[in-house]
């Protein structure tokens, strides 16, 4: 080869090596991820070890849920709420948590989502609502805390790898985890009193967006959960307190998802609320 | 020759461009000609239905599906085929966080655990340590039939 | 070292037999990168000032731990390290000797995660430490040598651990801190029997213990100055706050004796154990140290390191020169779930050059070292097999008061299994 070739295939060889190395620039910042840290590692083993964690830990905030209130004892009405709910749950995301939804005996409004997929509303907030539509945008707003997984993510809730090479790393590693526990819990300790009311709002913003989404898209009244708020902040009005700057007043959800709806164009839409239903259902009680 | 070799390496190192193929998970999905809810609907998806991403516009994506292209909503998709249904494997009802789910068990007993409508009631819902797992046992062994679901989805009418 | 000073010599310059002026194998006083710690570390030679983005980080570059890409680390190792010094044709002019340290510790674990806006972490390491068991017997060498007994151990060894704190004030620029508390715990015992074919019989015993207590503070910044590079640098010093040192010696010989002593009757010497205690603190250098590393993908990883220390003078444990120290690493995945490291760095000698005109002076050898790990991959975990292999020559003065110079080969490897975890 002459030198002028060699060269040329030197040149070449360099392009290559660094064309196969420079990947296409992602979000600022992150650049330091790792190829290891990209989904491209997850297993459907580590998918469904996830849910089942997350699952089991659903449950036992579920089962503390019904212990603190009592679960009201109306099958009718539970089942409603149920078919109500899963119409909801199949117009939404991940397909692969089987959402169930129980009543609370106690008048207070309220309603709760516990990790993997047990939704709870209260007798009161029944007794407010006045249209499926609303039921049903409550309903969304909690499967959507399960959806995006608000809690998953702050209590980082993650399944057991059951690789050999993740059991060797857990044998080797073993002397960390006296460690690694004593701090967490310190830190845990520490996170309790500087920042436990450090709920993260947008956590309750994204739920009302992402859960009116849903309702849209299972084929009612887009604006019932928003009414649904209106109607409970008036109700609630002094009662809302607020109890920190990290915890801005109920109205503040309100105009924010009033925004987000005229922006997605949902303000004119003219869609079911299933009123008759709804009072066939409620009104025995 | 050499010169040839060299284009070849050169182009087969050029990382091809993707194009994301999602995959729709709710049982239905509406694809709309603008990204905004009163646009006229383009078709219909199902779930499972595969699409190609073409762009995307905050909440919406714009793709495509066979001859048709649209809007659909960024929440209703996902890069892979909708999961089936992950079932609990119950163990005994124990009240202690089994380690292996890698629980930060501390975290579990304080406010935060539960989501609600409004704050004020989380706290105490979460504090309590009385856990009632007969009605959950009860709540989680209500059966309702998909059948019976896609039933009731059709009679929202007004 | 003072004991060195007060130790005795026998023999002739034929004979030669030494070794009063023993010095440590490998650990602190004479090099600055005794063992690499921390798993992603250790297999890029050590060239991790920029990219310290994991709880080995909280080692090297304490800022870096503001963004790691996984909120909640831990990661340990475990290490087996062999040393072996050869001391060339000092026995009769003609024999090596032969020293050898191996030992085998967890030499690093780290926890990190969240705390408010920034991150906590906590970490323990092993730098330096080295484990000598020698016994030997040497027969029939130099002029009138019949039998050489060398028994040693040696055992010097620095825990630190504490905790650290950093925070990234922006994507590009973050600060941080580490406070170690630091423990240095040495021993050296050494018995030596010398045999003359003409009867003569030389006996020296000597003991030296140390422990030394301090506080290391190092300070960090990582900066992003372009997309995809990131600058560091850190500046620490290890203060001393108390030592102890024992020493013992005794020396007992018949026959004629020889030159060299202090006494000159000729008769039976026996000099009773002389035990001192001194509790002057050894002096520090401070350590500068700077890095660059380019993340060119999700990848690939390439970063280098200088590390500056500054000069010493100490008139109890011997002044040591400033110097640099240098290391390039790279980080490359074979796939996501399988990466490769390798590294190339300088481990060089604290001490001065050697002169041929003065007297006990402290070992000389640069090092130059090669480092090498293969990591497996899950989700949440990582195992990581690696291998460091470091090598040098240079000069020492193994005898008390003579001013010649032996020839020194210092080879030191060691492999390591660790694993790290995101929780």
């Amino acid at each position: 080869m002459s030198h002028g070739v060699q060269h040329r295939l030197l040149v070449g060889t360099i392009c290559s090596f660094l064309l196969l190395a420079i990947a296409p620039v992602s979000d600022a910042g992150s650049y330091r991820a790792r190829a290891s840290q990209s989904d491209a590692i997850v297993t459907q083993e580590d998918i469904t070890a996830d849910v089942e964690a997350e699952i089991k830990v659903g449950r036992e905030i579920a089962a503390r849920i019904l212990g603190r209130f009592g679960v009201l004892d109306d099958t009718r009405l539970t089942r409603y709420v149920n078919l109500v709910g899963k119409s909801v749950a199949l117009n939404a995301s991940r397909p692969e948590i089987e959402f169930r939804f129980a009543i609370l005996d106690t008048q207070s409004v309220n309603a709760y989502a516990a990790p993997g997929g047990y939704i709870f509303v209260t007798k009161g907030a029944l007794d407010l609502m006045q249209d499926e539509a609303e039921l049903a945008g409550v309903l969304a707003h909690e499967i959507a805390h399960v959806t995006e997984k608000h809690i998953v993510d702050e209590l980082r809730i993650r399944g057991e790898s059951k690789s050999s090479s993740a059991g060797i790393a857990a044998l080797i590693g073993g002397s960390t985890d006296a460690a690694r526990v004593a701090l967490q819990q310190a830190v845990d300790q520490a996170v309790g009193i500087l920042f436990e009311k450090g709920l993260k709002q947008e956590d309750e913003h994204e739920a009302d967006s992402v859960g009116t989404l849903f309702l849209t898209n299972t084929g009612y009244d887009p604006k019932a959960l928003h009414r649904y708020l209106q109607r409970v902040a008036q109700i609630k009005g002094e009662q809302v307190e607020v109890v920190s700057s990290t915890h801005p007043p109920f109205h503040a959800r309100i105009n924010a998802l009033g925004s987000m709806m005229a922006e997605a164009g949902m303000k004119d839409l003219e869609m079911p609320r299933a009123q008759e239903r709804f009072k066939q259902h409620l009104g025995n009680n | 020759m050499y010169r040839v070799i060299l284009a070849s390496i050169c182009t087969l190192a050029v990382m091809p461009v993707c194009a994301e193929t999602l995959y729709v998970q709710s049982v239905k999905a509406k694809v709309l000609s603008a990204p905004s809810f009163k646009a006229d609907q383009v078709l219909e998806l199902s779930k499972g239905d595969a699409v190609e991403l073409i762009e995307q516009k905050g909440a919406w994506y714009q793709v495509s599906h066979s001859e048709h292209q649209g809007w659909v909503s960024r929440l209703l998709v996902a890069p892979h085929p909708p999961r089936s249904k992950v079932s609990y494997i119950s163990g005994e009802d124990a009240e202690t966080i089994d380690k292996g789910a890698r629980v930060r068990a501390s975290k579990v007993a304080t406010a935060g655990a539960a989501r609600g409508l409004s704050a004020d009631e989380r706290r105490r819902a979460s504090t309590e340590t009385v856990a009632d797992f007969f009605a959950l046992h009860r709540m989680e062994t209500l059966s309702v039939e998909n059948s019976e679901v896609m039933t009731f989805m059709q009679g929202v009418k007004q | 070292m003072k004991i060195n000073r007060k130790a005795r010599t026998l023999g002739s310059a034929a004979v030669a037999l030494v070794l009063a002026n023993v010095q440590p194998v490998s650990a602190d006083p004479f090099h600055y990168v005794n063992s690499l710690v921390g798993n992603r570390a250790s297999g890029m030679g050590g060239a991790y000032t920029a990219i310290s983005d994991d709880p080995s980080g909280m080692f090297y570059n304490p800022a870096g731990i503001a963004y790691a890409p996984v909120p909640n680390l831990s990661a340990s190792a475990n290490a087996l390290s062999t040393t072996d010094i050869t001391y060339k044709g000092v026995l009769g002019g003609q024999l090596d000797w032969n020293r050898r340290s191996q030992v085998l510790l967890p030499n690093f674990f780290g926890v990190v995660q969240p705390l408010g806006e920034g991150v906590i972490g906590f970490s323990y390491a092993v730098p330096n430490s080295l484990l000598e068991d020698q016994d030997q017997e040497f027969r029939n060498f130099g002029a009138d040598v019949a039998s050489f007994t060398v028994n040693l151990n040696q055992n010097d060894n620095t825990y630190k651990f504490g905790p650290t704190y950093a925070k990234a004030f922006s994507d590009s620029f973050s600060m941080g801190a580490t406070l170690y508390a630091v423990y240095r715990s040495a021993e050296l015992i050494q018995n030596q029997f010398v045999r003359q074919i003409d009867g003569d019989v030389q006996w020296i015993n000597s003991y030296f213990e140390l422990s030394e207590l301090g506080l290391q503070p190092t300070l960090g910044v990582m900066v992003s100055p372009y997309e995809r590079v990131s600058v560091g640098a850190t500046v620490s010093k290890l203060f001393i706050l108390s030592t102890d040192v024992r020493t013992q010696g005794f020396f007992d010989s018949n026959g004629n004796a020889a030159p060299g002593l202090d006494t000159t009757t000729g008769t039976t010497i026996i000099n009773f154990p002389q035990v001192n205690t001194f509790d002057d603190k050894r002096e520090t250098p401070w350590n500068l140290r700077v890095g660059a590393a380019w993340f060119v993908s999700d990848s690939l990883i390439v970063s280098g390191d200088l590390s500056y220390f500054t000069k010493i003078s100490d008139e109890v444990y011997g002044d040591r020169r400033a110097l640099t120290n240098f290391a390039v690493g790279l980080e490359y995945y074979l796939s996501p779930t399988s990466a490769l490291r390798a590294g190339f760095f300088s481990d060089f000698s604290s001490t001065p050059e050697i002169s041929s005109s003065r007297v006990n002076q402290l070992d000389h050898v640069d090092l130059l070292g090669l480092s090498g790990s293969y990591t497996w991959f899950t989700r949440n975990s990582s195992i990581t097999l690696g291998g460091v292999f470091k090598q040098g020559s240079g000069e020492a003065q193994l005898f008390t008061g003579a001013t010649s110079v032996q020839d020194v080969d210092v080879v030191s490897y060691s492999v390591y299994l660790s694993t790290s975890y995101s929780y």
